[in-house]
């Protein structure tokens, strides 16, 4: 299995070509500030409807390097974040640009991305099997406890409002409940649609949340005063790798605890990269010998968020594959895409679908040096690309989502649901709502009623067994942690901002 | 209008969880199987937690509008009414786009939305002659590439409308 799966992404030239595009278009949607890697892969979806499973997840996986990987140009020469993945790459990247040395400053972001994807591939390797191993001995009782615990993080995700974060966590499983409901298969808020059965498809609602009411808005503040759009750095120069041997040896503690940080908060569901990078660079801060250089200019603080938000990638792909749980909407994506192919992924994964795994792992390995030698010899073109203008980018951009939300049931009723979505998202947007809970709570809706009900089913209707199974009442407890560390983390900072406005 | 964002915001989602616990109670039960967890348990747990969650988003809302009376708005040069009319606008445009798909044609109304969006995201100075030209030509390439791509080459499904 092993071999055959490796073979049918690395001995299969067709495989080869759509893995470089799919990098090529990853990095494309990264680079440009709005387009994101969910975006990608999005669109991207109903290109690999027709595609063998190994074949199509294999584009899926290179088009999530590339978006990780792409939004370090930007971040450098723009100093906007191409992604929110490299928010704090701009912080240290661009002072490093200004001072003349854009093309070492992209070098060591190129460089620590491929590192920090390949060292999280090896976590991911050596992590899966073991945890499958474990897992399949989960019911539906550790299920329920772990997706609990997954929720409690929508607290982290919105320590800006702690209410509004919940409410729209909240609002996310609402939307969730749609369709058919678990176990007993009765009509939800369908209102009669038979259309409404299976529920929204995650495509739609990401989509239209984060894509559609992004049009809308940038419709309101087009005829507003003009926003500073930046000006591209264009005139640099790269010789090797735009850095020296030295200075690689002085990063590689930074670069083990950047990856460290980045796959753990990975296979944390819920917080992805958009987080991994700016935990990862103040913990390098806070570690430095030198501290107060951070922020002037120094290739610690771009190896310590690049490195962290690619390694982000195979963290967040560890649950999927073994637990079968999304962490984030790209991971939502990619199980949606990967049960479309019949493939189930869960602790039985690696018996009943091997060489799918296999593939993963080679089309990451593919992705990732195909990821190194597109930015290198492409970046000159990237940087043309970042001065397409955005009022024609975004039609473009919505013509190809609704040819996916058309994609999925060849019906127009997708569509319409899209709009529904950037409707929804837009509302959420004017009244500084946050959106990220939004989705997970989407994404886990479904898992936790499934299982809370089938659990309750198995014992009769006691809610004790969740705390009577060592693994479930871990998890529960973890859960509790989780939320009275935040609450306290909301409550410290509140307190330090009222001391402050004294 | 930005200080009262919070009071407006909690009493719509106030409104919404209040239909939604409405809604729940009509859905179908079974009396057998696993005891209080049946359908209609989980929407209610939902509309409850969102409407006391609204509700305390509303009293701190209005605890704020009094602490800080006038809160200066974003500056972004925007009244309420422009902002409602380019929201309509756009919104408009968006569904008339997907409305007419079906009977027009993915082609045609691509390039037409792409045409008609991008006028409306830019500015006068953006809008000469020269760029609407070349705003033309790009969205009917940008069109009939798309469909040949995903008709032709991954075989979906894309409505053909008037030009079948």
């Amino acid at each position: 299995m092993l071999a055959e799966g490796l073979a049918s992404v690395l001995m299969n030239p067709i495989c080869i070509v759509w893995v470089f595009i799919g990098t090529l278009v990853g990095i494309i949607f990264g680079c440009i500030p709005g387009l994101t890697a969910t975006m990608a892969i999005a669109m991207f979806l109903p290109v690999t409807y027709n595609m063998a499973a190994t074949q199509g997840i294999s584009v899926l996986m290179a088009l999530y390097i590339g978006g990780i990987s792409g939004g370090l140009i930007s971040a450098i020469l723009l100093n906007i974040p191409g992604t929110p993945a490299s928010i704090a790459t701009c912080l240290d990247g661009h002072p490093l640009a200004a001072k003349g040395q854009a093309g070492k400053a992209l070098g060591v972001g190129i460089v620590f991305s491929f590192l920090g994807t390949m060292i999280s591939l090896l976590a991911l390797v050596l992590i899966s099997p073991p945890l499958a191993s474990i897992a399949i001995k989960f019911g539906p009782f550790e299920y329920f406890s772990i997706t609990i615990f997954s929720l409690t993080l929508i607290i982290t995700l919105s320590s800006q409002n702690l209410v509004k974060g919940i409410m729209t966590g909240i609002l996310g499983l609402v939307f969730a409940t749609v369709g058919l409901a678990p176990v007993d298969s009765v009509q939800r808020f369908t209102f009669g649609n038979p259309n409404l059965n299976n529920g929204f498809d995650i495509l739609t609602v990401l989509v239209g949340v984060f894509a559609i009411s992004e049009i809308i808005l940038a419709a309101e503040t087009a005829h507003a005063k003009k926003k500073d759009e930046g000006t591209v750095l264009t005139d640099f120069t790269i010789h090797g790798f735009g850095f020296s041997l030295v200075e690689f040896k002085t990063q590689i503690v930074n670069m083990l605890r950047s990856s460290f940080i980045g796959i753990l908060l990975g296979i944390l569901p819920g917080i992805g990269s958009g987080t991994s990078n700016m935990l990862s660079y103040s913990v390098a801060k806070s570690q430095s010998k030198h501290p107060e250089k951070f922020g002037t200019g120094i290739i610690d603080g771009i190896v310590a968020s690049e490195t962290a938000n690619n390694a982000t990638i195979g963290g967040t792909i560890i649950p999927l594959l073994t637990l079968g749980i999304p962490g984030d909407s790209t991971s939502a994506l990619l199980l949606g895409a990967l049960i479309m192919k019949g493939v189930q992924p869960g602790p039985l994964i690696f018996e009943q679908n091997g060489q799918v795994v296999y593939a993963i792992y080679a089309a990451m390995a593919l992705a990732s040096v195909c990821m190194l030698g597109i930015m290198f010899f492409g970046l000159r073109g990237f940087v043309r690309i970042l001065k397409i203008p955005g009022y024609l980018l975004l039609p473009l951009v919505f013509v190809l989502c609704t040819v996916g939300a058309y994609g999925i049931n060849n019906q127009l009723f997708d569509c319409y649901s899209l709009l529904f979505f950037g409707f929804v998202g837009y509302l959420l947007e004017k009244g500084k709502y946050p959106m990220t809970p939004l989705i997970l709570g989407f994404v886990l809706g479904n898992i936790m009623e499934l299982n809370l009900r089938r659990s309750l089913s198995y014992s009769m209707g006691d809610f004790s067994v969740f705390f009577t199974r060592p693994m479930s009442c871990t998890f529960l407890v973890l859960a509790a942690v989780s939320i009275i560390v935040n609450l306290y983390v909301v409550y410290r900072g509140r307190k330090k901002e009222a001391q402050e406005a004294k | 209008m930005a200080k009262y964002r919070d009071v407006i915001g909690g009493c719509l989602f106030f409104i919404f969880a209040a239909a939604y616990y409405n809604m729940a109670l009509g859905i179908r039960q079974f009396s057998a199987g696993s005891g209080m967890v049946d359908s209609q348990f989980m929407p209610k747990v939902y509309a409850i937690l969102l409407m006391v969650l609204s509700a305390i988003q509303v009293l701190q809302g209005v605890h704020h509008v009094k602490k800080r009376e006038a809160e200066a708005d974003e500056g972004s040069g925007l009244t309420v009414k422009d902002q409602i009319i380019s929201f309509i606008t756009s919104f408009l445009l968006l569904i008339i786009y997907v409305a007419l798909l079906d009977s027009v044609g993915f082609v045609i109304m691509s390039a037409l939305f792409i045409i008609c969006m991008t006028i409306l995201l830019s500015t006068k100075e953006q809008r000469s002659k020269k760029n609407l030209l070349k705003l033309i030509l790009i969205s009917v390439a940008f069109s009939v590439i798309v469909f040949m791509i995903f008709v032709d080459g991954f075989g979906l499904t894309l409505p053909e409308g008037i030009l079948s």
